[in-house]
């Protein structure tokens, strides 16, 4: 896994020129895809002039429910770069809710495949960022364990204890390094390998 | 007592479990396992689009424009038939400037809100060889036996970056009528096929997943099924199956549900759908797949999983397992029992390793647990299966 972290940091270092020139610094996720419910999502703190990385933090995270991008819906996210078009505290969606990045659509299969759209960084909350766990079931806003981590494709990090939880400290690395919300263009800050 | 059992009572036991054996060995009945696939040389199978030449409509046809369905993905065909075989409705998609899809959209100089492309449904008599273009952002659609076409329409004719693309379901009494607005908000949208004279129609969820909701007419519409995959609809009309994924649930099923009312008509819990090489339990199930006569075939973790269908039961046929289904990018997509004896599947696989970035016709027969591979042809020329999983009579 070493090896395919430094990889992506230099991938990252190599994109430099693209990136937000006007920081000292960058914030960017890469996500390392393993398996459905057990994938890995780092975010960096980088120096946009040496490259280096300045402070990351790592999550065990999950993506899709089949490992084949192009399942609409249901498959891994697809590989290569993204922007983070958004990120929200207290996200309201139907299905999704509470502290979420919301990714740039992306087309799998290196181009050649289907438009995936709509995708996010998210977990298993409530929009003020609680639980609402009213069934023995699996629940949309509540985080019962594991199987958690299956999703409909997009990339999920855990409610769960000890607090504060991987979307707790993802949340609070973003706002302290780059610390925009709402609807922005981060430029290509995320890496799917 | 130790229990003595004649010689010859052993022996006739002994030869028909043999005959049995060698008997489904030799391919007269289906059974779960591994399919040994082979290359194979030739022509695709089966009705089939690929770019803008129609194959397999008992004639070659070329298409004004390319089919492509960039937007629909998994969730519907590129070219559906109408049901007397006399038109043929395809997807169109226009894209606004060439994208490096590898790197990010912004890197282009491509922003939120900026057009990426335009999807248009094309309408082509295979009688007369004329063809039409829907309204621009027209796409997905469905034929009803009595001619109607639904399809959905975005707000706006184009797919603009990162937003929602919202549209309204549409249907035309015949394809060259007006069209009729059906549903009463817009919404993600994307026609399945015609439950008799119920649409069954999918809605994406931001972020992933579908609900099923039926239309009956214009702003007559309800849920169906709510959080599952769409699979197919019977051949009469009466049922949708629906697929549930463990993103939505800790015991996900295959369910058999009434087209009329949503209500549940049977239960298979994928936990007891074995794969039988893992001798684990499948971990999902997605459309589209093909219901013939009391059998459905559909796409599966392990690879292709049957089913039979009864009053109030579904029971596991068959789970075929296709080694390289099983690896990452390696789903199999649209299967379709090549005729009413349901023996032969043709399936499409993408390609990984040497071949990654490619696909290959698979056509199996899976009495006999094996399947022949046609040549390698790159994602972007894929053939793509022409069908309608419409069913009944409406």
């Amino acid at each position: 896994m070493i090896s395919r972290l430094l990889w992506v940091a230099a991938i990252v270092a190599a994109a430099l020129p693209i990136a937000h020139a006007s920081a000292a610094t960058r914030t960017f996720f890469a996500f390392h895809r393993y398996s459905n419910t057990n994938s890995y999502l780092t975010i960096n703190r980088q120096d946009v002039y040496t490259g280096a990385i300045l402070s990351q933090q790592g999550f065990r995270a999950g993506s899709g429910t089949s490992t084949d991008e192009c399942a609409v819906g249901q498959g891994w996210l697809p590989g290569g770069w993204y922007d983070v078009v958004g990120h929200f505290d207290h996200y309201t969606g139907s299905k999704i809710q509470g502290r979420a990045w919301q990714l740039s659509d992306k087309r799998c299969y290196g181009g050649t495949g289907n438009l995936r759209t709509e995708l996010f960084i998210h977990s298993e909350e409530t929009s003020d960022n609680g639980q609402y766990c009213p069934t023995p079931y699996d629940d949309h806003f509540c985080w019962e364990g594991d199987f958690d981590y299956y999703s409909n494709g997009c990339i999920k990090l855990a409610h769960a204890q000890p607090y504060p939880s991987d979307i707790a400290k993802a949340d609070n690395d973003w706002d302290a390094w780059d610390g925009r919300s709402g609807y922005f263009t981060a430029y290509s800050a995320l890496f799917v390998s | 007592m130790k229990r003595a059992v004649p010689l010859g009572v052993a022996l006739a036991l002994a030869a028909a479990a043999l005959s049995i054996h060698l008997v489904s060995a030799g391919g007269t009945t289906p059974r779960s396992g591994r399919v040994a696939v082979t290359n194979a040389r030739g022509a695709p199978r089966g009705s089939l689009v690929r770019g803008r030449s129609l194959a397999g409509a008992g004639r070659a046809v070329t298409l004004d424009l390319p089919a492509s369905a960039p937007l629909i993905g998994s969730l519907g065909a590129v070219a559906v038939p109408s049901r007397n075989g006399g038109e043929l409705a395809y997807n169109t998609w226009h894209w606004a400037k060439a994208i490096d899809w590898q790197q990010s959209l912004s890197s282009q100089g491509i922003q939120t809100g900026d057009v990426l492309g335009t999807p248009t449904l094309r309408v082509h008599d295979l009688h007369t060889g004329l063809e039409r273009a829907l309204e621009p952002g027209t796409f997905s659609a469905a034929w009803r036996s009595d001619g109607a076409l639904a399809y959905v329409r975005g707000v706006a004719p184009d797919y603009l970056a990162n937003t929602p693309y919202l549209r309204d379901v549409l249907v035309r009494r015949s394809s060259d009528s007006q069209p009729i607005v059906w549903s009463a908000t817009p919404g993600r949208y994307v026609v399945v096929g015609w439950a008799g004279r119920t649409l069954v129609v999918a809605e994406q969820a931001t972020g992933g997943g579908t609900d099923l909701l039926a239309f009956t007419g214009p702003r007559e519409s309800r849920p169906l099924a709510m959080n599952g995959d769409f699979v197919a609809i019977s051949p009469t009309g009466n049922a949708v199956l629906v697929a549930e994924s463990y993103a939505d649930s800790n015991v996900p099923a295959l369910r058999e549900i009434s087209a009329r009312d949503g209500t549940e008509i049977a239960r298979l819990p994928l936990a007891r759908i074995v794969d039988p090489v893992t001798n684990a339990p499948i971990t999902w199930i997605d459309g589209l797949g093909h219901w013939l006569g009391d059998r459905v075939v559909m796409p599966a973790s392990s690879g292709l999983l049957v089913i039979r269908t009864s009053s109030a039961a579904l029971a596991v046929e068959q789970v075929i397992h296709v080694d390289s289904a099983t690896q990452p990018n390696g789903r199999l997509w649209e299967p379709r029992f090549q005729d009413a004896s349901a023996r032969t599947i043709i399936t499409w696989s993408d390609l990984s390793g040497a071949d990654s970035g490619h696909s290959a016709q698979l056509v199996c027969d899976r009495y006999a647990l094996t399947c022949t591979r046609g040549a390698a042809v790159p994602f972007s020329q894929a053939p793509r299966a022409v069908f309608d999983e419409s069913g009944g009579e409406g």
